[in-house]
This record gives structure tokens, sequence and C-alpha cells, in this order.
């Protein structure tokens, strides 16, 4: 894929994922609009380290492939934990 | 690993597609339609890395993307619309736990990340082992990652992570 393309889709996605952190009220689609900032920095991570040839680059991407689902689950819990009080009353 | 060429159009339609699955989790009025379209836009993303010969990227990405593809399908209540706060209520305090939740994460992707990515004594860079050895791209990034100074801080990482997580959820069910 060009990189021009990767870095207009990377920016996209961060900023739809940037409007759903800020706009949305629902707790899951801002972990989901989270997630998907995450991956418009993992798509301009890979392209810009295939552009310029540093491995290295990949390596962080892959750090940033594996707080995916970490971000998704401590969300997933601290809401269930605020459910949770809501429920008790506190 | 060989790149994948595909024509503009397909590139065209991939990145468009991406686009689509984006803007359906940002509208979407159901959890289930959030986390499926969440999950399709991974998969997405890891054709993409297979167009920029990051393979081991685009394997991790897939495997995530399919398991939440599959976990919201399974796990999902379709019939259950999402939950939406009532109006006037005051939004939580963040706590001490969502503090050092936060903490964990900056300290796995700051710390894990220097490490791999710097020249700890003794150890190489991907981009050295490549232009060492002539070695592929995902053979350097496996001997990155599993070096045995890399390898310590990711479980030393996750460790920290998943004590932080787990002290976070003992909290919440006293």
């Amino acid at each position: 894929m060009p990189f021009f393309l990767c870095v207009l889709l990377s920016g996209a996605l961060v900023l739809i994922g940037l409007v759903g952190l800020l706009w949305r009220d629902v707790h899951l689609t801002r972990l989901a609009s989270a997630a998907l900032m995450l991956n418009g920095a993992t798509l301009l991570l890979i392209a810009t380290a295939t552009v310029l040839r540093q491995v290295d680059g990949k390596a962080v991407a892959l750090l940033v492939v594996g707080l995916l689902p970490v971000e998704y689950v401590v969300g997933l819990a601290i809401g269930d934990n605020g459910n949770s009080r809501k429920g008790r009353g506190m | 690993m060989e790149s994948l060429d595909l024509s503009v159009l397909s590139y065209a339609l991939l990145a468009l597609a991406t686009l689509a699955s984006a803007l359906v989790v940002l509208f979407a009025r159901r959890a289930v339609y959030a986390s499926t379209a969440l999950g399709l836009n991974t998969l997405l993303l890891a054709a993409i890395s297979l167009t920029l010969s990051a393979g081991l990227v685009a394997a991790a990405l897939a495997m995530i993307g399919m398991s939440t593809v599959l976990v919201s399908l399974i796990l999902g209540d379709a019939d259950r619309p999402c939950q939406v706060p009532d109006v006037g209520n005051e939004r939580p305090r963040r706590s001490r736990g969502v503090v050092a939740t936060g903490i964990g994460l900056v300290f796995w992707i700051g710390v894990g990340g220097v490490l791999l990515v710097g020249n700890p004594p003794g150890h190489r860079g991907a981009t050295e082992v490549v232009a060492s050895a002539g070695a592929d791209d995902t053979v350097a990034l496996a001997a990155a990652l599993f070096g045995p100074c890399r390898l310590g801080v990711v479980i030393i990482s996750l460790i920290v992570l998943t004590v932080l997580v787990g002290s976070r959820l003992s909290r919440g069910e006293h």
C-alpha cells in the first residue's frame, strides 16, 4: 500500500477514534474508539518502518498491538467495577 | 517476507473498508455491533500490514481481530442496546486503581519500547540483526523480542500489569 494512503488512513482512524472518545457516552464505544486510535498508531508505525527500512518500528508496532487487548480488558474491568458500585448505591 | 502487490483499486477498497468499519464503531447503537466492527477493522489492518511486509505484526493483528469478532458474536447480546448513563449523574471520580493501571500501561509501552528499540549491553537491535546477518524481518523481530534481557522486561511488565489489574478487581469485589 502506498505510504501517503497509509498516513491518510492512519490519520483518519486516529481522528475517528478521538471523536468517539470525546463525543460518545457509552463505555464500550469509548473503549472501541481508543482501540481505533491504537490501530491508527500501529498502521503509521508499520508504514514508516517499512519506508525507512527500520525493523525497530515494527517491534514497537508489535508492542502497541499488544496493548490492544490489555486496554480492552482493563477498560471492561473498570466499567464492570463502576456498574457494580452503582448497583450497591456507592 | 515478500510483500503483497495489489492493484490501486484493491488498495482503495481496503482503505475504504477500514474507514467504513471505523465509522460503524463510531455510530453503532449496540455494543455488539461496535465490537464486531472493531474486530473487522483490526482484521483489515492485518491485511494492510501484509501489503507492507510486516508478517509478525499482521499475524498478531489477525489473531486479535479474529478473537474480537468471535467473542463479540458468541458472547454479544444483540437484543440489549448499549447502556447509556442516566442524565444528570455525575461522572465517577478516578480512583487510585485507575491511575495505577494507567501507570502500568505507561510502564509497559515506555520501558518495554525503549528496551526493544534501544541496545542494552550485549544485545543488538532488530535493524542491526537484519543488517549483520541479512535476516528476514520476522526473524529479526523474533531475535529482538526473545533476547534474554528484553524477554525479562516483557515478563516483568506483564506481571506488574497483572498485579495492578488483579488488585483493582479485588478492591472492587470487597
